[in-house]
């Protein structure tokens, strides 16, 4: 009896093996294609890891690498001796185990540059044309990096118009394998004036760059620094104080590259423009970008241009505007990134000429 | 790298005129050069552009453009933006705005529903005497009385009971919202609306898609496509079907003439009912905004997206193209697919109603195995069983009711209101919360099969189609659950 059993449950093995798990049958195929599109998906998570370290100037070893990816020590071992196997990756020899100095390789370069690009730029449709929240862009393009082929990136590329950076302010590598050097500084070791520019902000953790958003940090957008206080310091965004603690400061980079316009008293927001005046746009924030920028600048909104609040309705959200001879409703969320300077008495209707010319380049 | 081989390039290779020196572009000078340099070298020239180069690229355009309006176009005064700016003063100031607004929707609905209901009726007799022709016919040639039945009592009765309430009604609303339309008004309603439906995280435009939804809610569906984020696309989509459509009037109508104004003393009855109609529009329209915010929060978790919406210039509706865009684009649009799906819903209530178990129709006893269930949410089986089988069109809910109840072999009209109150209220047992129960049933339970079929095509998806029909269902289930529950602690259901 119990003979039969086994030979019955050792039968019923084989074939559910067979069937299910062995490599050339449908069900091994399947969960064979799932490995491997796995393993992928680390290596790819593993070549850009190492790739942001050496950008961010961090020796890339095993341990930095397991912190960064939330894997263990042997995980990341055993994957590494696999890569360097298919010559992605190299030691400085074989005597230093530690792996100190993990380095790509010509390929596992061009692979991890690959994977950048897909991910910033997939970032940059998600914030640019589907509009989602910055908070959650970072997860989306985690996914989306590892589906997108090369050709799938051109397409992608050339319908956002080749963006140099993310809505981030991360550098997106070019088709070629070009990567340009983050531009700016972080806060913390700031020694400049007291205006900047934020010229990238740090997505992770999400927790502190949930922090950042609530504060009104985001790319583009101008500050002025005022005062020091215990580590923390006192900016000023937008007209208002708010208050950086240390742990923040890190996340923000920034440069001195402001313009001279966003030291000019008289410039406002639109938002703030009384209904019945007018002004003239100095300029449209960097924060409005891809589709919202587009539309915009089809209404005619552009540098120079000459606006006049003509409507406000029950909530006073959104207004109306005259802009080059059209009415156009915008919203005041959107008006507060818009940048003008008030103009005495002249008829946006009848404006013969786009002073834009005359202002020059001063943004 | 893979670089294809350039055109030659010509040297000193101007910029195009205009773009040279407008705005602050640097001289380039271009010499003979292999052509990878030339790429390489405007690549890095593209790296100092920054993001203003596309804006200066559309600033210089449009001085362009205005220097040569400049040169060519003279302006004598403006009258017409003058007057469009004084009408654009009322119709979306703080104070008229919304009231204005309120009393073109009223006004719009009340011909709709008062011409509606004159047409309808000659329609109706008309479709109904081809019916009693073709049954003569059928009889005459000696047809097997369940073909004449299952066809002309089935088939073609459930079709021309759609056409004739269905028609009418979105013969008059289209045209007339499209005149609003044509009129250049929509807009600044979306305007005057955009904040509420910013704070539910939704566009401004779900204020128009939702006021098609009067109409029909497929209509609505489709005009949907006006909302460019697609994520406030799908919300607009998703709650389109908690404003009552064309085909729920009659039955709103109904309950609140018999039911509500009934409570009223005969001078002020028809404004009870009016003012009925009018919460639960606005309830619809609470509910819209409520679940547009819910699934801001969590099936469609985002921001309010940009906004920018052009006012345009008032403009003299052309009569010829309303009719033809409501009347051919809309109306016959929605109406061919209202068919495809009625006809077999016909054909379903006919064989639900002749097919007997024992000594009663199917329709009898799946009333009565929907009783509990019905009496869960304050309404009864026969009201369930109309309900599934109004899937395809809620058109026939009140002539499939009235026929379960009066275990008649085919849907059918009661004559007159009273005549339904007896069938109701004396021998049915309804009270005014059934009433209730019904109208919040109505505006609030799943959309009507074409209304189903509209969002799968429009959004290509089985999940977000399965979403749109079964969350509105189970709003409507929990509400009514929860009034009838509450009904039944304080001891008004009995």
């Amino acid at each position: 009896m119990t003979t039969i059993l086994i030979v019955a449950l050792v039968l019923g093995g084989w074939l559910l093996y067979t069937l299910l798990v062995h490599p050339s049958m449908p069900g091994g195929q399947f969960l064979a294609s799932r490995r491997r599109r796995h393993e992928r998906a680390f290596w790819e998570d593993v070549l850009r890891q190492i790739l942001l370290m050496r950008q961010e100037g961090r020796p890339a070893s095993e341990e930095a690498l397991a912190g960064a990816l939330g894997k263990s020590l042997t995980v990341i071992r055993g994957v590494l001796l696999r890569m360097t196997d298919h010559g992605l990756l190299e030691t400085n020899g074989p005597g230093q185990g530690k792996g100190e100095g993990l380095r790509l390789t010509a390929s596992g370069e061009r692979w991890a540059l690959h994977v950048l690009r897909a991910h910033r730029l997939w970032e940059s449709y998600l914030a640019d044309e589907a509009r989602l929240p910055m908070e959650r862009l970072h997860h989306q393009a985690e996914q989306a990096e590892h589906r997108l082929s090369e050709k799938d990136l051109e397409v992608l590329d050339a319908h956002l118009g080749y963006p140099l950076a993310d809505p981030h302010g991360d550098p997106i590598p070019s088709a070629e394998g070009f990567l340009a050097e983050a531009r700016g500084i972080a806060l913390q070791r700031w020694e400049g004036g007291e205006a900047v520019r934020v010229v990238h902000v740090e997505d992770e953790p999400v927790e502190l760059f949930e922090q950042l958003l609530a504060r009104g940090i985001r790319p583009g957008i101008h500050l002025r620094l005022v005062a020091t206080r215990q580590g923390a310091l006192e900016v000023e965004v937008d007209g208002q104080k708010v208050l950086l603690p240390p742990e923040l400061l890190a996340n923000i980079e920034v440069e001195a590259d402001v313009p001279v316009w966003a030291s000019d008293p008289s410039v406002r927001k639109l938002s703030q423009l009384e209904t019945g005046s007018a002004a003239e746009v100095v300029a449209l924030s960097e924060a409005i970008r891809g589709f919202s920028r587009r539309r915009l600048m089809d209404f005619g909104v552009t540098r120079g241009a000459h606006v006049e609040p003509v409507l406000d309705n029950a909530f006073g959200d959104p207004r109306a505007y005259r802009v080059r001879g059209a009415t156009i409703g915008i919203r005041n969320e959107q008006a507060e990134q818009i940048w003008v300077r008030a103009v005495q008495g002249h008829h946006a209707t009848d404006s013969p000429q786009n002073p834009a010319v005359q202002a020059g380049a001063e943004v | 790298m893979r670089f294809q081989e350039p055109p030659e390039l010509p040297s000193h290779t101007p910029l195009p005129t205009g773009l040279a020196g407008a705005a602050g572009f640097p001289e380039v000078t271009v010499t003979q050069a292999p052509a990878e340099a030339i790429l390489s070298r405007a690549d890095a020239l593209r790296r100092d552009f920054q993001t203003n180069f596309r804006d200066q690229m559309v600033e210089s355009i449009y001085s362009q453009a205005m220097a040569l309006a400049a040169r060519s176009v003279r302006r004598d005064g403006n009258n017409r933006w003058d007057l469009d700016q004084r009408i654009d003063r009322i119709v979306t100031s703080p104070v008229w705005g919304l009231p204005i607004m309120a009393g073109m929707l009223a006004v719009v609905f009340w011909i709709t529903i008062v011409g509606a209901n004159v047409f309808s009726e000659l329609l109706f007799d008309g479709l109904f005497l081809v019916e009693s022709w073709g049954v003569s016919l059928f009889e005459w040639l000696g047809a097997p009385w369940w073909l004449t039945g299952f066809l002309w009592n089935g088939v073609y009765r459930g079709l021309a009971w759609v056409v004739s309430v269905m028609l009418p009604p979105m013969a008059i609303f289209f045209p007339m919202f499209t005149i609003l339309e044509d009129l250049g008004y929509l807009p600044r309603v979306a305007f005057n609306l955009d904040w509420i439906f910013r704070r539910a995280g939704a566009h401004g435009k779900q204020s128009l898609t939702m006021a098609m939804g009067f109409g029909c809610n497929a209509a609505g569906v489709i005009a949907t496509r006006i909302i460019d984020s697609p994520r406030e696309r799908m919300i607009a989509i998703l709650t389109n079907n908690f404003v009552p459509c064309n085909g729920r009037w009659p039955t709103l109508i109904m309950l609140a003439t018999l039911f509500v104004a009934a409570e009223f003393p005969p001078a002020v009855a028809s404004l009870a009912a009016a003012g009925t109609l009018l919460l639960v529009v606005l309830l619809g329209v609470l509910v819209t905004l409520v679940v547009s915010a819910v699934l801001t929060r969590t099936w469609l978790k985002g921001a309010a997206s940009a906004f920018t919406l052009e006012l345009p210039p008032y403009r003299r509706p052309s009569i010829l193209r309303i009719l033809y865009t409501s009347l051919m684009d809309r109306t016959l649009f929605v109406l061919y697919r209202a068919m495809w799906t009625a006809a077999p819903a016909g054909a379903l209530i006919w064989v639900l109603a002749n097919v007997r178990v024992g000594d009663e129709s199917l329709a009898t006893m799946f009333a009565r195995m929907l009783q509990p269930l019905g009496r869960a949410i304050g309404l009864d089986g026969a009201v369930m069983l109309a309900y599934i089988i109004a899937i395809p069109a809620n058109e026939i809910v009140v002539p499939t009711l009235m026929m379960v109840y009066a275990k008649s072999s085919m849907m059918m009209q009661e004559g007159g209101y009273e005549a339904i109150r007896v069938l109701l209220v004396d021998q049915n047992g309804w009270t005014m919360l059934t009433a209730v129960s019904l109208m919040l049933f109505s505006l609030l339970h799943n959309p009507c099969g074409t209304t189903i079929l509209t969002i799968w095509k429009e959004t290509g998806s089985l999940r977000w189609t399965l979403l749109g029909a079964l969350m509105p269902l189970a709003i409507a289930f929990g509400v009514c659950f929860a009034l009838a529950s509450v009904a039944r602690l304080l001891g008004a259901a009995g």
